[in-house]
């Protein structure tokens, strides 16, 4: 027996994976680490830390410490931090090249944090409407600098009154213009009254003027002819030109309405102030609640590619019909402790997968609390799935009386705000198909108490308006595609800082009102008088040419069917007397 | 030439011929097949188990991964070839979802293709190495040790280095 068998061999063969053992124990680690950093950040785009990873061989699983994202808009912050994460992972379907996990816990997952150091970013994000806005440029302007400034609807409702009045202008008149005179119309009359009233004793003399005035009837259908295209000319040009003429009239007093806050402001600015002073702060809150669709579309998406890539390294991997019915990577409950502002969220994530044909059903993820002293309502729910078209998911949210306190708004040199304490209520719903965005979302910032500084005239009466501000609401649309999203932001601000200026910068901003309105007046006047003008003389043309319009319809009607009864009458008397004696 | 040594040593010795034709074939699995399967464990495994001559086994091991890189295309060929059989569909479908068979990896070209050839070589190159062992030793064993050539590499440095860490 000892002639076959080497018993120390069993010794040497344990050594030896006692070696592999302490192997994986000292390295596999690091390897993790480093896979997890390397394809994190290229699904980001931007650095990805891991501080610590641990694994354990019974139950099969590794547990994360401290793992940070860095925000590719912010580089300063993580975009996502994780304090640790656990997964137990299933060790025979393991083995199978499937990833299922029962259970992942991620705990400590805070938003928006400063990093130690700035993270290295990747991809650079695209430049945002905040970028493009420079409040530093802001000075008063004059009331002709607004007024070449502003799309005026008085300068486009001229231009277009006048070009509908030219354009109507030339057919008009040759319309008028072809129509018979009141002379020609009297001499029509005239002839016919004489055909009429001739007492005709010889019937060929009677068949002549029968003749002449069927002749005269057919001129005068051509002439009625010409009325009519008189008629539907002067009509057409009276539906084009009556409602421009209509909106000229309107449109001083509509831009009036417009401009009379901004009279204190450069327009183009201005209406950026709801970007410049709540976009920022609403696109961080945004950037939050998308999180879900963000950060873990993407790495899915990034790591099912990575699979196929993988296939390619030595030989071919054959796949034929897998029974199992599991997908390659199945975390079937995920619970994401998230800490936002000391306070606590849950979060339950169910059958995150990259392979949801395979699964037959999304992922679905929500995240409820109930009251606390920093919200009354938080609920955020959706799903999620990666299908062959790409991307398609649902997420609504419902928030309430969310307490926001020392918020920084706007940290320009020429007008800082900060938000000091206020109410965040916020509600909508996003739909993804095949990637593509769509959806809005209403955000109400009510009880605000903001410390706004302007150091100009115009950004301290902004500032000075801020400060009076206690109800904002922000309506977010939400379009693009799930990789480039376009985010929108538009709310009442605008309006109430219009009013609140113009009341707040005195009799300066009078002076140019009264301006204004002159100047707006004085645009209109120039096209509205000759236009107006036209139109009332086209208005003349019409009674004139209704009036004989009438008298030629009048002939039309009259007949010579008297005359030809008569004479018939009385060559029949006529017969009858000489027949019968 | 440390190949040649340790083959030459194996054949010297005074190893059973069973025991370096063993060594042989499962050094040719070994080398043939990609190292890290976990089919390699058990040959691992049957080599430290056995007696086999680990001279032997290290040369065959080292000489057939050379030859594993010339005739690779031809191993991922046949394990293709093997894998898209119409009529073995059911037994790769059945053993797909067998985790010990996916565990070994059959469903990889290279992987089947060089375990199917390594099998079908094993019983012809264990009778054939153990016929040569025997021949060699009768016939050729004598006429070698007095050639001068092998007398000067016995006498090398190389051989005696290599002498001392085999122990």
């Amino acid at each position: 027996m000892n002639k076959v068998f080497r018993w120390q061999g069993v010794v040497a063969f344990i050594v030896l994976l006692g070696l592999l053992y302490l192997f994986s124990a000292f390295l596999l680690d690091r390897i993790v680490k480093y896979a997890i950093e390397s394809t994190a950040s290229q699904a980001v785009g931007a650095e990805v830390n891991v501080g610590e990873v641990s694994h354990r061989f019974s139950p099969f699983g590794f547990t994360l410490s401290k793992i940070e994202i860095t925000d590719p808009s912010a580089p300063e912050n993580n975009q996502l931090q994780i304090g640790s994460a656990s997964a137990e992972v299933d060790l025979l379907p393991f083995v199978m090249g499937k990833v299922i996990i029962d259970e992942l816990i991620l705990d400590e997952v805070l938003f928006q944090q400063p990093r130690r150091t700035p993270g290295e970013v990747f991809r650079a994000p695209g430049e945002t409407v905040i970028d493009q806005f420079a409040p530093e440029d802001i000075e008063l302007p004059s009331v002709d600098e607004i007024l070449a400034k502003s799309p005026l609807r008085t300068t486009q409702a001229a231009e277009q009154a006048q070009a509908a009045y030219q354009q109507h202008k030339d057919a008009v008149s040759q319309a008028y213009a072809a129509l018979p005179d009141k002379a020609q119309l009297k001499e029509y009359q005239a002839r016919l009254k004489a055909l009429r009233e001739t007492d005709y004793k010889d019937p060929a003399a009677l068949v002549k003027a029968k003749q002449e005035f069927e002749q005269i009837k057919a001129q005068l259908t051509e002439e009625k002819q010409k009325f009519d295209t008189f008629q539907q000319t002067l009509s057409d040009a009276k539906a084009d030109l009556t409602p421009k003429i209509a909106a000229l009239r309107a449109a001083p007093g509509e831009d009036y309405d417009l401009l009379k806050g901004l009279v204190a402001g450069d327009a183009a600015a201005f209406g950026d102030i709801t970007e410049a002073v709540f976009g920022n702060q609403a696109r961080k809150w945004s950037d939050t609640l998308f999180s879900a669709l963000d950060i873990v579309g993407p790495m899915l998406a990034k790591r099912k590619q990575e699979q196929q890539e993988a296939v390619r390294a030595s030989g071919v991997f054959y796949t034929f019909n897998d029974e199992s019915g599991l997908p390659d990577l199945l975390i079937k409950r995920a619970r994401v402790n998230i800490k936002w502002q000391q306070q606590t969220l849950l979060s339950d994530w169910f059958n995150i997968t990259t392979d949801h044909t395979q699964l037959g059903e999304p992922t679905r993820f929500e995240v409820r609390s109930e009251s606390s002293p920093l919200w009354q309502h938080f609920a955020i729910d959706g799903t999620l799935s990666l299908l062959a078209d790409g991307v398609h998911g649902q997420q609504k949210w419902q928030l309430q009386g969310v307490v926001l306190e020392q918020l920084g708004l706007s940290n320009n040199p020429k007008l800082s705000a900060l938000l000091q304490t206020g109410l965040l209520s916020s509600n909508g719903q996003l739909t993804v198909a095949a990637n593509a965005l769509e959806g809005a979302g209403d955000i109400q910032l009510s009880q605000l108490t903001i410390d706004a500084q302007g150091s100009n005239k115009l950004t301290n009466a902004i500032a000075s308006a801020l400060n009076d501000l206690s109800l904002v609401t922000l309506r977010s649309d939400i379009a693009g595609s799930l990789t480039s999203p376009s985010f929108d932001l538009a709310s009442d601000l605008d309006n109430q800082l219009a009013t609140a200026l113009t009341a707040s910068l005195g009799s300066e901003a009078k002076a140019k009102l009264e301006r204004l309105q002159q100047s707006l007046d004085e645009r209109a006047a120039a096209t509205l008088g000759p236009t107006s003008q036209g139109l009332t003389q086209w208005l003349d043309f019409e009674t004139v040419a209704n009036g004989d319009l009438g008298n030629l319809e009048e002939m039309l009607k009259s007949q010579m069917q008297d005359q030809l009864d008569k004479k018939k009458q009385q060559l029949k008397d006529k017969l009858t007397d000489k027949i019968f004696g | 030439m440390a190949l040649f040594a340790r083959l030459l040593k194996a054949l010297n010795s005074e190893a059973a011929p069973w025991q370096i034709a063993l060594a042989i074939v499962l050094g040719m699995i070994i080398g043939l097949t990609p190292l890290v399967s976990v089919h390699n464990l058990l040959i691992l495994f049957l080599v430290l188990v056995l007696r086999v001559n680990l001279a032997a086994f290290l040369a065959s091991w080292a000489g057939f991964s050379v030859l594993a890189l010339a005739i690779d295309p031809l191993m991922m060929m046949l394990g293709d070839s093997l894998l898209s059989a119409p009529s073995l569909q059911s037994i790769w479908t059945t053993l797909y979802n067998q985790q010990w068979a996916r565990l070994m990896q059959f469903n990889n070209t290279l992987t089947l293709g060089s375990l199917v050839i390594s099998l079908l070589i094993a019983p012809v190159l264990f009778v054939v190495s153990r016929l040569l062992v025997v021949q060699y030793r009768q016939r050729v064993m004598v006429y070698v040790n007095k050639l001068k050539i092998v007398q000067a590499f016995k006498a090398s440095k190389i051989f005696s280095i290599y002498q001392k860490l085999e122990g």
